[in-house]
């Protein structure tokens, strides 16, 4: 039996050909494919993750809800003692507090809505990887008042190092307040929304500015293991509540509502492109075996007049399929992480796409890493297999209701 | 006692709305060993005949019996084991599977029979000579000449050594001096192997030849004789 389904796969070679072709097409299109979103939205959750939320936050409860404003005066009064609940935590690796606030930024009649962040500089490194990022010049001291800005910003602003600017803000009781800032470094994130609209500057310096004296906006808490987020958080939540009932709460990263937002939309979108191209290469199947099947009538006729059963006839149809399928969806699944590989150490570069769309509001880096596992080379390859094998089932019904009376008709 | 019969068949073929008869109301039973032809113009009825006793259709009335058994009730599959166990086919334009070489295509019927492999390999040699083409064992369908591919096809059906032999015009697509050795062929598999052999054509050589000669016309039996 296996040898009929082999040796008919070779009968039309040209077919088969074809057929395996759309069907390794197919393959490789969906695992480089998800290869490329899986980085994409890999690298825009760390960079989301790392630069607005950490793995769990601390937040005001009021500035929860006002979070687009940045509301200052829902501020996280000393935020030391808060963040060692959290430090308490044996999950915890890291707790850090920051103050984001919104300027406008004005250097010789220019000026431009920027955010800046207020950091402990020590502590930055494994958080934004600011240390790695300086292009120019250095990272800003503890109670200097120094600033890091970002590369394209100081461009667009025509700054350079050195220079000082005089940044104008609100404090979080409303009043108007000024600090002249020198620029010690430039960064460069390779990610437009941190390279056109934000500074930083030391969190002792953002304190004194806002008059938020030994507050901070936000905690941010970093974790061993990211997946166990909403766990830590819930524990850090429980505390935060006998200590201070109603007024901060936590969030861990997965409770983002924008990050599960752009998570179930890439799930969507690429489950959707996925089982397009599938689906279309499965018709091909669907039509190159029904070609076959009918070709075939009168030998599968004969077959059924020699005694074959009609789950037989349906068996050596499928098999057929599944030969081609599975040869086809490793070659298929082949190329793919060859694509994938390739655009995962190689990177796609987008910075040019970037520059004409203008400031995007989210971390996406403008080079693309695909994500490269042998999880999503495996699962394609049973993908294509399994679509190959669904396509073959009506050709197979058909097959398997030929009469074994057209073994004796002759035309 | 009766290899395969037929009691009072009648077939219809339905062709949109109309009712064709192909066998208006046929008895006919064939005995052990007879070596029959079955004769008679285009359209008569001989295909039809051919599919009951080969149990490839069911007559529209009437019974059909296989040793004696009604292979009326019998589902599609218990009628594939009736066929796979007890009849050989014989096609007019050979059928064989031509993806396979001639040793397969006669190993394929004692494949579906589930016979062991060593026990298929020498039945299949012995009747790939005793059909004399031994030598082209390995070769494809398409490789051989008509008259080689038909022997081929005889080996197939003798292969499981089958209560009867059916045969369709096995001649019509061969030239004559080819057919005659074919025909040859099935008369002496008939008398070494005592296997019943029934075919049609509408031949005069070739129904001189039969030991039994049934003439059909309209789907009725016109005469029956036996030489
Ligand atoms: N599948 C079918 N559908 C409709 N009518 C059919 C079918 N098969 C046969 N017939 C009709 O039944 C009658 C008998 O046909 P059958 O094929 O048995 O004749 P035959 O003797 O084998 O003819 P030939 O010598 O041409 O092979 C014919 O009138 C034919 O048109
Ligand atoms: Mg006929």
């Amino acid at each position: 039996m296996f040898k009929i389904a082999l040796r008919n796969i070779f009968r039309n070679k040209r077919r088969s050909v074809l057929t395996g072709l759309s069907i390794a097409v197919a393959v490789m299109i969906a695992v480089y494919l998800w290869s490329l979103i899986s980085g994409i939205m890999d690298d825009l959750f760390d960079n989301m993750i790392r630069l607005n939320y950490g793995h769990v936050r601390i937040l005001n409860t009021d500035y929860v809800k006002r979070e687009r404003l940045l509301p200052l005066e829902a501020n996280i009064k000393d935020y030391q003692a808060v963040a060692r609940l959290a430090d308490a935590d044996r999950n915890v690796t890291l707790t850090v507090g920051r103050i984001k606030f919104g300027v406008l930024l004005e250097y010789k009649g220019k000026n431009k809505p920027v955010f800046g962040t207020g950091i402990v500089p020590e502590n930055e490194s494994p958080i934004s990887h600011l240390d790695q990022k300086i292009v120019e010049g250095r990272m800003i001291e503890m109670g200097k008042e120094e600033m890091n800005l970002g590369a394209s910003l100081a461009r667009e602003l025509g700054l350079k190092l050195g220079d000082t600017l005089t940044v104008v803000t609100q404090t979080a009781y409303g009043s108007i307040t000024a600090m002249n800032l020198k620029i010690v470094g430039i960064f460069s994130y390779g990610v437009q929304s941190m390279d056109k609209t934000t500074f930083f500057i030391p969190l002792d310096r953002a304190q004194k500015l806002l008059d938020l004296e030994n507050s901070a906006t936000e905690i941010f808490i970093f974790i061993k293991d990211k997946n166990k987020g909403p766990e830590v958080a819930k524990e850090i939540r429980a505390k935060l509540d006998l200590a201070y009932p109603g007024k901060y709460m936590a969030k861990a990263w997965q409770e983002q509502e924008l990050l599960y937002f752009y998570m179930v939309i890439a799930r969507n979108v690429y489950a959707g492109l996925y089982f397009l191209v599938l689906f279309l290469a499965s018709f091909t199947i669907l039509n190159t075996m029904f070609m076959s099947v009918l070709e075939r009538t009168k030998e599968i006729g004969m077959m059924k007049a020699l005694g074959m059963k009609n789950r037989q006839v349906m068996g050596i149809v499928m098999l057929e399929a599944l030969l081609i399928g599975t040869i086809a969806s490793f070659i298929g699944a082949i190329w793919g992480s060859g694509i994938a590989y390739y655009l995962a150490t190689r990177g796609l570069d987008f910075t040019a796409t970037f520059e004409t769309m203008g400031t995007i509001n989210f971390p996406i880096s403008s080079v693309y890493h695909a994500l490269f596992s042998w999880g999503i080379v495996f699962f394609g390859f049973c993908m294509g297999i399994l679509f190959s094998v669904a396509a073959a089932v009506p050709p197979a019904l058909r097959a398997a209701k030929m009469e074994p009376t057209e073994s004796l008709k002759e035309i | 006692m009766s290899v395969v019969k037929m009691e009072n068949a009648v077939k219809n073929y339905k062709v949109g709305k109309v009712e064709v008869p192909a066998l208006r109301g046929l008895t006919l039973s064939i005995e052990k060993g007879e070596f029959t032809a079955i004769a008679g113009p285009s359209g008569s009825g001989k295909t039809t005949l051919l599919n009951l006793f080969g149990c490839l259709d069911k007559p529209t009335s009437g019974k059909v019996f296989i040793e004696e058994h009604d292979i009326i009730t019998l589902n599609p599959d218990q009628l594939a084991d009736v066929r796979n166990h007890h009849i050989g086919f014989i096609f007019q334009s050979f059928n064989l599977i031509p993806v396979l070489t001639a040793f397969e295509n006669v190993e394929f019927p004692l494949v579906l029979l589930n016979e062991l492999p060593a026990h298929r390999k020498t039945r299949v040699m012995e009747m790939l000579e005793s059909v004399g083409i031994g030598d082209l064992a390995g070769r494809r369908p398409g490789e051989m000449s008509g008259g080689q591919q038909q022997r081929v096809a005889i080996a197939r059906a003798l292969v499981k050594h089958p209560d009867y032999v059916l045969a369709d015009e096995p001649t019509a697509n061969i030239d004559t001096k080819t057919g005659q050795e074919i025909l040859d062929l099935m008369r002496e598999m008939n008398q070494k192997h005592k296997t019943t052999f029934i075919f049609s054509t509408h031949d005069p050589k070739v129904m001189r030849f039969a030991r039994r000669l049934i003439m059909i016309r309209d789907g009725q039996i016109e005469s029956d004789e036996r030489q």
